[in-house]
């Protein structure tokens, strides 16, 4: 009985201690608290981190400068972060607890649509501005037509699912194309298009092979794509998902001369992680050396070797800092945080950031163009195509991983 | 004869399901206990055998698996003796959740060191190797997997059978109270039992690792793949644990190829539920034991 | 105190708090109102499951279909035929009943872990479905088009209303004669057989409600998170923090998922800028429960006030 109550005693001060710690974690003082959900654990968890390293140095380097500038004083930024673990529901819910508990006059989000798309809808609901990117921009608008105050900056499907067949153009192929596509937003938006692009640009897809996200077997899968004789593999999954698919053609013996994995293979260490079977993948992105970027050499110097390379977890971070530099300028314009001032000044922005130009079209989004980059032994992803559509680095081809 | 490559990759691959089920019918059928944490101990055993290979410089992961498992036995061994086996008593529920609780500190601890992200992928021959016979694939680590499914079935119902330990284990299963007034240890042998079903684990694990990825959080889909062979080879049956894991095999391989493989989960789960209600002790048991 | 003082008290209390939570819900700030809407929603739910896996001692690992049930009932009904909000709420509960009627029925064969594997096949299974099921837009987002109007003080009435309607309902379920069944099951199925107790009779009504009140906490929730997705609500870790709120609180005891539900709802509140610290904290704590207060912590504080009230020695028990 003693040691019961002494055991619950330590129980009770445990808790306590943890509630007294946090319970003074709302807002403070002049300063600007801004939050952010995002996954820094789960299966996403290795596009939340790079993400929130963005936000990180984009409000480390405002509150260097003094902070936010308005009303005749400069403001602080505190950014309050918190991890979503990829679930959609605690995305949501920790999203509302950051604007009604931590008192966060606006949002920055988390990566991809599944987790963006509920907390936008969070922001909707309470009446908050929300600024997000990793989230292309059609399933974004897709989920709602008319966001209020929650905005989006990221690629364009449409031209993002050109790009697979503008590098396949540069190499010699038999132009028959295998899909392989979840059955999430992206892979709904993205599957669709790669079926009207390709026939307009030359291209037949003798297979779409779905499934639900999660899966860890791919074999009937990939057995039907090699069935199929496809030259070219188009594919829009997670990160396991592509090892596991990768594996698979390893053993199945399915070598084709390009293989395109959007989002799995836009992971740091993506060569590292399957075992070097990811060697030579293609995938789409934002960022690279050569791309011509302003500042390209700058966040290249300054975070390659802290990410591990030039690959799109950089892309990630620098459009978390963009996204981050958007929105304090749009309280700077605003002149304060009147939430729908506020979302006006963010809907208005148009200049040159980081990770490009950024100006809002009507469905609350700013499109950013993507290049075609393929996977090398450094860990680093290298342009092959570029801004034009127009040959880069020329691509290795069949798929170095898989020989 | 794509039905017949479909069959047989079904089956092999049920050799895999069959390795990664058998810890848990071998505390199941020892202890009566549903180990929630079974998906963990299977994920920890790969990360255990990767952090080993670090620590070695290298290695082949099967071989530093066995020390991986070893190592895993050991730290199971006080967690059944202090704080599961104390929960028994109290029913059913109790242990349950109290090995779930396991499973989220086994999770977020892997989360906290290696990170949310894959485990990097060893890159060996026969992971990734399939051989061609006659037209039909043949996939080397899931026939290895198979053959190790075996292998442990055959050594665990030796031990079981024939030495004084498996004598004291099947004593405890029958009766635990009589079992404990003719002079055996239940408590230590319920202990063992929890290490060797980490052991069989830890290299099932290994070979998850090698077929397919593992990421902290993967464990769960593999604890439920795992119930559905247990349950479909009879709960606590070890032969009929290597049958359960072909037929869910056959079963995935067979609905991936007439219905779709992304019903793959609802046909699995869908044919557990159904033997579940019409034998609800599994196939491979002959009397109900209520 | 006399029974019927005692009765007209316990369904009393929880009206007037009820009533005065309700009538003060507007002057609430938002971030209150926000909270108790997520406390309420957890007590719904852990309380319907405690119903089964408490008194019934069936330990349900499927109760995630329930609340998927009710929140995408909710979703498809606002959004093709767009009725009312109420009647709308009371279809996707009914509906969700009815899966719970559909669902027990087989599951009543099973005992122990038996059902609770079972159950959580019929969990992942229906995952399985959902998340390619075009009809509710497969693993998409699928929003709730009314969720923009309703502002958070009135979705925090109608968890309020809920609340009660679930306390009330489980109250008068515990103390009937059904309930005095219920129990008399779990704790000896072949005595309450030989006095005549009909295990399905007794079990399918439970689990009706069970799946109505469950079904109900979806379609709340629905509206508290504004757009669903499979894996935000056929989650099965519905039922699994049911069964921790229960556990930690208390099985089977009409106060244990109130504690339960405070303790666990806020522990991950102010934990949630620990990251991964918070749910570590969290198994830690549902460990030490189980390990160390196996009635929970009801159980615990009975047996404090009972050491500490009562002098002369506590003769039931052990």
């Amino acid at each position: 009985m003693k040691k019961k109550m002494l055991v619950a005693a330590a129980v009770v001060a445990a808790a306590g201690l943890v509630l007294s710690g946090c319970s003074a974690s709302g807002g403070a003082g002049d300063d600007i608290v801004i939050g952010a959900s995002v996954p820094l654990t789960g299966p996403l968890g290795t596009m939340g981190t790079p993400v929130s390293m963005g936000y990180q140095a984009a409000v480390d380097e405002i509150n260097a400068a003094g902070g936010v500038d308005f009303g005749g004083a400069k403001h602080k930024i505190k950014l309050v972060i918190q991890d979503n673990a990829s679930d959609p529901a605690k995305a949501s819910s920790q999203a509302k607890s950051l604007v009604l508990d931590s008192k966060a006059v606006a949002l920055l989000g988390p990566v991809t649509p599944p987790l963006s798309i509920p907390e936008a809808t969070v922001a909707d609901q309470l009446k908050v501005p929300f600024l997000t990117s990793i989230t292309p921009i059609r399933a974004f608008g897709g989920a709602n037509p008319n966001w209020n105050y929650a905005w989006d900056v990221f690629f364009d499907e449409l031209q993002m699912t050109q790009t697979q067949f503008q590098a396949s153009d540069l190499i010699n192929t038999n132009k028959k194309v295998v899909l392989f596509t979840d059955t999430e937003e992206d892979g709904v938006v993205m599957g669709k298009l790669w079926e009207a692009n390709a026939p307009k640009l030359g291209y037949t897809i003798v297979g779409r092979e779905t499934f639900a996200v999660d899966n860890a077997n791919f074999s009937s899968q990939v057995a039907a794509a090699k069935k199929s004789g496809a030259d070219i593999v188009i594919a829009q999954v997670i990160p396991p998902e592509a090892i596991g698919i990768l594996k698979e053609m390893k053993a199945q013996g399915y070598d084709p001369k390009a293989i395109f994995m959007e989002k799995g293979g836009n992971t740091g260490n993506f060569v590292k992680i399957t075992g070097g079977l990811g060697l030579g993948v293609m995938a789409a992105n934002w960022f690279a050396e050569g791309m011509g970027l302003a500042r390209e050499k700058e966040f290249i110097d300054k975070y390659a070797a802290k990410i591990g390379g030039i690959n799109s977890d950089l892309g990630i971070l620098v459009c978390g800092y963009s996204i981050a530099n958007v929105l304090a300028d749009a309280i700077k314009v605003a002149g304060g945080t009147d939430p729908a001032k506020l979302s006006a000044a963010i809907g208005k922005t148009n200049g040159d950031y980081a990770i490009g130009h950024i100006q809002f079209t009507e469905g609350h989004a700013a499109p950013l163009k993507v290049i075609q980059t393929q996977w090398d032994s450094n860990n680093n992803q290298v342009m092959v195509l570029n801004l034009e559509g127009k040959a880069a680095t020329p691509i290795v081809t069949p798929e170095a991983g898989l020989k | 004869m794509e039905f017949v490559n479909n069959a047989v990759s079904g089956l092999l691959l049920g050799g895999l399901y069959a390795v990664a089920a058998l810890g848990l019918s071998l505390v199941f059928g020892t202890m009566k206990l549903v180990n929630l944490a079974h998906g963990q101990l299977l994920i920890l055993g790969a990360y255990l055998t990767a952090m080993l290979i670090g620590l070695f410089g290298g290695g082949d992961p099967l071989l530093v698996g066995v020390a991986a498992a070893v190592l895993l036995a050991v730290v199971v061994y006080p967690l059944q003796r202090y704080i599961i086996t104390p929960v028994m008593a109290q029913g059913e529920e109790p242990p349950m959740t109290v090995t779930f609780g396991i499973s989220v500190v086994i999770t977020t601890l892997l989360i906290i060191v290696f990170t949310s992200s894959p485990l990097p992928t060893w890159a060996v021959e026969y992971a990734t190797t399939q051989w061609d016979l006659f037209g039909i694939r043949i996939r080397l680590i899931y026939l290895i997997a198979t053959v190790i499914a075996l292998v442990f079935i055959l050594a665990l119902m030796w031990l079981l059978k024939r030495t004084a330990f498996g004598r004291q284990v099947r004593a405890a299963s029958i009766d635990a109270e009589a079992a404990g007034l003719v002079g055996i240890d239940v408590k230590k042998t319920y202990a063992r039992v929890m290490s060797m079903s980490a052991f069989v684990a830890a290299i099932a694990g290994v070979l998850i690792a090698l077929s397919f990825s593992v990421a902290p959080t993967t464990g769960t889909g593999w604890l439920l793949r795992a119930f559905t062979v247990v349950v479909i080879g009879g709960l606590g049956s070890l032969p009929g644990t290597l049958f359960g894991g072909f037929i869910v095999g056959l079963v995935e391989a067979a609905g991936a190829a007439w219905v779709g493989p992304q019903y793959r989960d609802v046909i699995v789960f869908g044919v557990l539920v159904v033997i579940l209600l019409v034998r609800p002790n599994g196939l491979f048991t002959k009397v109900a034991k209520a | 105190m006399s029974t019927r003082l005692k009765s007209l008290l316990s369904y009393g209390i929880p009206v007037v708090i009820a009533v005065v939570l309700y009538v003060t819900a507007q002057s609430v700030d938002r971030a209150m109102a926000n909270d108790f809407t997520g406390l309420f929603l957890l007590m719904t739910l852990a309380m319907a499951w405690n119903l089964v896996g408490g008194f019934g001692g069936q330990f349900s690992l499927g109760h995630s279909i329930f609340v998927g049930v009710g929140s995408y009932a909710t979703a498809v009904i606002l959004t093709t035929l767009g009725w009312p909000l109420i009647p709308t709420v009371l279809a996707a509960a009914v509906m969700s009943a009815l899966i719970g009627l559909l669902l027990a029925y087989p599951l009543l064969r099973l005992r122990g872990p038996y059902l609770a594997v079972g159950s959580l096949g019929m969990a992942v299974a229906s995952y399985g479905w959902m998340i390619n099921w075009n009809f509710t837009k497969a693993s998409q987002a699928y929003a709730i088009p009314v969720s923009g109007q309703i502002s958070l003080q009135e979705t925090y009435q109608y968890a309020t209303i809920l609340l009660l309607i679930a306390v009330v309902s489980i109250v008068a379920l515990v103390r009937s004669p059904l309930g005095l069944r219920l129990v008399a099951l779990r704790d000896n199925e072949a005595g309450a057989a030989s006095i005549g107790v009909k295990r399905v009779r007794t079990l399918l009504p439970v689990w009706a409600l069970s799946g109505l009140l469950t079904g109900a906490m979806g379609a709340v929730y629905a509206l508290q998170s504004g757009s669903l997705t499979v894996d935000a609500t056929f989650n099965i870790q519905f039922s699994l923090d049911a069964a921790i709120v229960c556990v930690i609180g208390g099985l089977g005891t009409l106060s244990g998922p109130v504690i339960g539900s405070i303790i666990i709802y806020y522990l991950r509140k102010y934990a949630a800028d620990f990251a991964n610290y918070a749910l570590l904290i969290e198994a830690v704590v549902l460990v030490i429960v189980v390990r160390f207060f196996p009635s929970g912590l009801v159980g615990l504080a009975t047996k404090g006030y009972r050491s500490i009230t009562s002098r002369r020695t506590d003769a039931s028990k052990k």
